[in-house]
């Protein structure tokens, strides 16, 4: 797979879209350096990225933070579900029958309005859950929906 | 590694016999309890994940799902840090909103201490050479505060798949999941510490079940290419190490010629390494020192193993060397 190392205009990018959705600062991720695949945008401690193995093929490196072939980039639920408590605004609460429609993918109508187009963070209470996008006052699911079916409805 | 579990009452009948242990009686104290406790499923227990979860969180979870009834009741696990014994149906905790985003893991309670021996540190350089399904990487990840550099290879293209979900719902982030055949590893960097949580019999963790997998019948080619990998991995294991570093070899057997034997044969090939206790307080058994005419070096006392019916758990064995 082939790997670079993101640019700083692309992070300033990055972080400024970051900064101005979800009021994320630069800061809070120092200790991460940001890598770029043909698709996606991976984080991963420096020492992971400075570490070099001869004749050592990895299949998988750090963890997947953006999905970087929307524009803007979109956040996976990995990246989401992690860093989730450290956003300040761009995000949602859901009740437990909004969040039974949304895992089982149906569009939350109305539900963001006065919220601008792209995407947001969706919670329950202190969980951070996963990706929606904010469409004309609605809220549409980006939520993987295979595991959305073996989440128990019964205890949200 | 872990065995999928067939959970089947009437099979697990014969399997419940005594028989298939009887060669282990000599060695395992009050007989009759160790075959009560293997005949019936140990607790489910839960790991919070420090990277997620502040512990306040994680209580106000356990409230919640005590008020819902989801939980009948809960308790801290004995002797591990951050596990807890919940009273539930394993496939109740398994479809929780919080497992599926990684609030915890749900693990054995003695499957921690493979990784209390080893004892990672924030920055090092770790292996863990047979990872899946990602219980204990992750747990790693988490005591090395997701810092460092933690190598996870596992050589089953399934088995990885479910360790690479498991270090992305743990939201993991210091990590490289390699594919390598753990004795081919290449030998070309070095490690600080290593886990090698091996293939094995897996008679510990049948506890309660029945596995369509599981060698009943004791099967010598079987176990010989077992016993010979278990080797070769150790081998490779201890030329990965780097001087002054820490080896942690463990299975999820009873049988002594998985551990001890396995112990005594590594320090006869490389003697730079050595065994020590890492001191783990709780009611474990020392390492046998003999086992069918077979005497091994004493530093195997240093070893030591975990049996259901001292701690309510899977059966473990648990080896820490030092490399010179």
């Amino acid at each position: 797979m082939l790997r670079r190392l993101l640019s700083s205009e692309e992070q300033a990018v990055l972080f400024k879209y970051m900064e101005e959705r979800f009021g994320l600062s630069r800061n809070q991720f120092s200790q991460f350096t940001l890598e770029r695949t043909k698709r996606d945008i991976w984080m991963m401690p420096a020492d992971v990225y400075e570490c070099h193995f001869e004749n050592f093929e990895i299949e998988k490196r750090g963890l997947r933070a953006f999905n970087g072939d929307k524009h803007p980039p979109k956040p996976t639920s990995t990246f989401l579900q992690r860093f989730g408590h450290l956003f300040t605004k761009g995000f949602v609460d859901l009740s437990s029958d909004e969040l039974k429609k949304f895992l089982a993918g149906e569009a939350l109508l109305g539900k963001a309005q006065g919220m601008t187009k792209g995407y947001l963070l969706i919670r329950r209470g202190d969980i951070s859950i996963g990706c929606g996008f904010v469409r004309e006052g609605n809220i549409e699911t980006q939520f993987p929906l295979n595991i959305g079916r073996t989440i128990s409805k019964d205890y949200l | 590694m872990v065995w999928a579990f067939v959970y089947n009452p009437s099979m697990a009948k014969a399997y419940q016999n005594p028989e298939y242990f009887s060669t282990y009686s000599e060695f395992i104290p009050n007989f009759d309890k160790f075959c009560q406790a293997q005949s019936t499923p140990p607790p489910v227990v839960i790991r919070r994940n420090q990277l997620k979860c502040t512990q306040a969180g994680f209580d106000s979870f356990l409230k919640r799902h005590i008020d819902n009834g989801a939980f009948k009741g809960f308790r801290p696990a004995d002797f591990v840090d951050d596990c807890y014994e919940i009273d539930a149906a394993k496939s109740t905790v398994g479809g929780l909103l919080e497992h599926h985003v990684g609030f915890f893991y749900i693990m054995g309670a003695s499957s921690v201490l493979p990784v209390m021996a080893l004892d990672p540190k924030e920055g090092e350089q770790i292996l863990d050479m047979s990872a899946a399904p990602g219980g204990k990487t992750c747990l790693m990840a988490q005591l090395m505060n997701d810092r460092g550099l933690l190598v996870a290879n596992e050589p089953s293209h399934l088995r990885r798949r479910v360790l690479k979900a498991s270090l992305d719902r743990m939201g993991v982030s210091n990590t490289f999941v390699t594919s390598f055949l753990g004795e081919a590893f290449p030998a070309t960097h070095k490690f600080d510490r290593i886990l090698l949580d091996g293939p094995c019999s897996a008679e510990g963790s049948l506890r309660g079940g029945w596995s369509k997998s599981f060698d009943y019948e004791r099967n010598g080619e079987y176990r010989a290419g077992l016993q010979r990998l278990q080797l070769k991995l150790l081998k490779r294991a201890s030329e990965l190490l780097k001087p002054g570093g820490r080896l942690v070899y463990s299975t999820c057997t009873y049988d002594p010629l998985e551990n001890e034997a396995q112990v005594d044969a590594i320090l006869k090939h490389d003697q730079s390494l050595s065994v020590f206790d890492p001191g783990l307080v709780g009611p474990w058994q020392s390492g046998l020192t003999s086992w069918q005419g077979r005497h091994y070096n004493p530093q195997v006392q240093q070893t030591f193993r975990v049996l259901p019916h001292l701690y309510n758990s899977w059966g473990f064995f648990v080896a820490t060397f030092i490399k010179q």
